[in-house]
């Protein structure tokens, strides 16, 4: 059988850092699926990017910025206060 | 005759009422019409529209289709849902989507699939799934959907309506739950394509609570639109009836006063969409659904589904160190070749014309046990998004099985007006758009 781009300690470790919590069946299956998109997307090193320059957003928009004035018409308030949930019940 | 518009919105009511719950289009349903309190137009007025769960709507649950967002009610409403009440619409009801917009087949709902109004035993298409059937199953007559890699097109193929996604930028983002943030493109479903223009006119635009909407003006329409076919696009994996659908649509099209064929275009980083596409929305996805830890509002994270926990686990690894160079960053670098291609290609026509689809609309449960096939599916829409170009997806015929097939406009960005020039010009000589599925 050839060999699986991650294996379920991977998937763990992955998991892990997803926050997700998953039961053992479901690392098994997740490994197999996952290592097979990894393994499709592997013909990304077959192009030449050398002196290519990443594209990040495709508006060309650089620093729109408003200014920092409250929007009164979009807080919650109670009087002079603004409501917030409470914390603790 | 003339009637008024509770008139038209019972009417709309009483058809979901009988055939919401073998097509399950709407998750949540308006018994009174949801409206803006102080419309300023009435370019809309008294329009009712299905809106994709995606959009929060202030007061009125919102769910993504996802168990996590099960009782989830918005404090807020988004932009575009704001600006169609403005105008004097109204929304029916939230409709149902794959969980997240992570699908192309609309079976990844956590609250079951939508079933194609042409036939119950097929998809509908995804993400955008309730929206595209709810207008086609005239459950209303217009729909916002969101288009993140093919999400509007795609379900409006395999409906028969007209599906538009926008230049990135043009309709803003803010209140539309994020799945790809440098992808996502909320837009529109309509029967014609003179009414997705209306629509649009009302919805786009420059929003202060949106950084990445763009201020500019369409492209202007030239006097006779240059249409190109790209190559890439009509290869081996294209099955034979869209082929011919697709083709028979260009024909008629090179036909049409103000439309001037220059032949074919290559676009040769197309085959790489996929793998750049699952790379750069999977690693923003699980950055954006990184938010939903059930502490301030929603379901915890065990509420994820299957698809969402590929995707999120996907992204999550791009993104690690280690991992970050060979997969995320080389992504974005081939991204800027796709979106050269495009440029390129915009040089020499003004309108290239694509199938949305490689294949008619397949049957439910199909393709659900190998992802991978799925992804693919994506093959042609894909790329739009990588570029942050429009397309506009319109009804082309239909296939042996009965079900509709579509193709696409894909145009400049900003070029809208002359993907809506060309639609117009194409549904005045054919009527594929008038056909209604009988339920």
């Amino acid at each position: 059988m050839k060999k699986q781009i991650l294996t379920t300690k991977d998937t763990e470790k992955i998991a892990s850092l997803a926050n997700l919590s998953l039961k053992n069946e479901e690392i098994e299956k997740f490994t197999s699926q996952l290592s097979a998109i990894l393994e499709y997307v592997e013909k990304l090193q077959q192009v030449n990017t050398s002196s290519i320059s990443e594209t990040s957003q495709v508006t060309g928009l650089i620093n729109i910025t408003r200014p920092d004035i409250t929007d009164s018409s979009r807080t919650i308030r109670k009087g002079k206060h603004f409501s917030v949930d409470a914390i603790f019940e | 005759m003339k009637f008024s518009g509770k008139e038209v919105y019972q009417s709309y009511l009483k058809r979901i009422e009988t055939y919401n719950k073998d097509l399950n289009i709407f998750l949540t349903v308006c018994d009174e019409p949801y409206k803006g309190k102080t419309p300023k137009q009435n370019l809309l007025d008294g329009v009712p529209f299905g809106v994709k769960d995606m959009y929060v709507t202030k007061d009125l649950r919102t769910t993504a289709a996802s168990k996590v967002l099960d009782k989830y009610v918005p404090e807020y409403t988004s932009t575009i849902v704001s600006r169609l009440l403005e105008n004097g619409a109204s929304v029916i009801g939230k409709t149902n989507q794959d969980a997240w917009a992570h699908g192309s087949s609309g079976e990844n709902s956590d609250y079951g699939p939508t079933k194609n109004p042409w036939n119950t035993e097929y998809v509908p298409g995804g993400s955008s799934s309730g929206s595209a059937a709810g207008v086609a199953a005239q459950m209303c007559p217009a729909a916002l959907g969101t288009d993140t890699g093919g999400s509007i097109r795609t379900p409006a193929s395999f409906c028969g309506v007209v599906g538009l996604k926008p230049t990135y930028g043009r309709c803003s983002r803010y209140g539309v739950i994020a799945m790809s943030s440098s992808l996502d493109s909320p837009g529109i479903f309509t029967h014609t394509v003179e009414d997705c223009e209306l629509v649009f006119s009302c919805i786009n635009g420059k929003d202060e609570y949106d950084a990445t909407t763009v201020v500019a003006n369409s492209l202007p329409v030239p006097k006779k639109i240059k249409v190109g076919i790209p190559k890439e696009y009509f290869g081996e994996g294209l099955d034979a009836e869209v082929r011919k659908i697709v083709e028979m649509a260009i024909e008629q099209i090179k036909a049409l006063p103000g439309v001037e064929y220059v032949g074919e275009i290559g676009l040769p980083y197309t085959e790489y969409g996929i793998a750049v596409y699952y790379l750069v929305m999977d690693s923003e996805v699980s950055s954006n659904l990184a938010r939903y830890d059930g502490i301030r509002y929603g379901n915890n994270r065990t509420h994820f589904s299957d698809e969402a926990k590929r995707r999120i686990m996907l992204g999550t690894y791009a993104l690690s160190a280690g991992y970050y160079d060979a997969y995320y960053k080389k992504a974005m670098k081939v991204r800027t070749l796709i979106k050269q291609d495009f440029k390129k290609a915009f040089e020499t026509a003004d309108v290239l014309i694509t199938p949305v689809s490689p294949t008619p609309p397949f049957r439910l449960g199909e393709k659900v046990s190998d992802p991978l096939s799925m992804y693919l599916s994506d093959v042609l829409t894909v790329n739009a998004n990588l570029a942050g170009i429009p397309g506009l997806a319109l009804p082309a015929g239909f296939a042996k099985n009965g079900l509709p097939v579509g193709m696409q406009f894909l145009g400049p960005q900003m070029g809208e007006d002359i993907l809506f020039t060309l639609g117009r010009k194409y549904q005045e000589v054919t009527d594929w758009h008038t056909k209604r599925p009988k339920l």
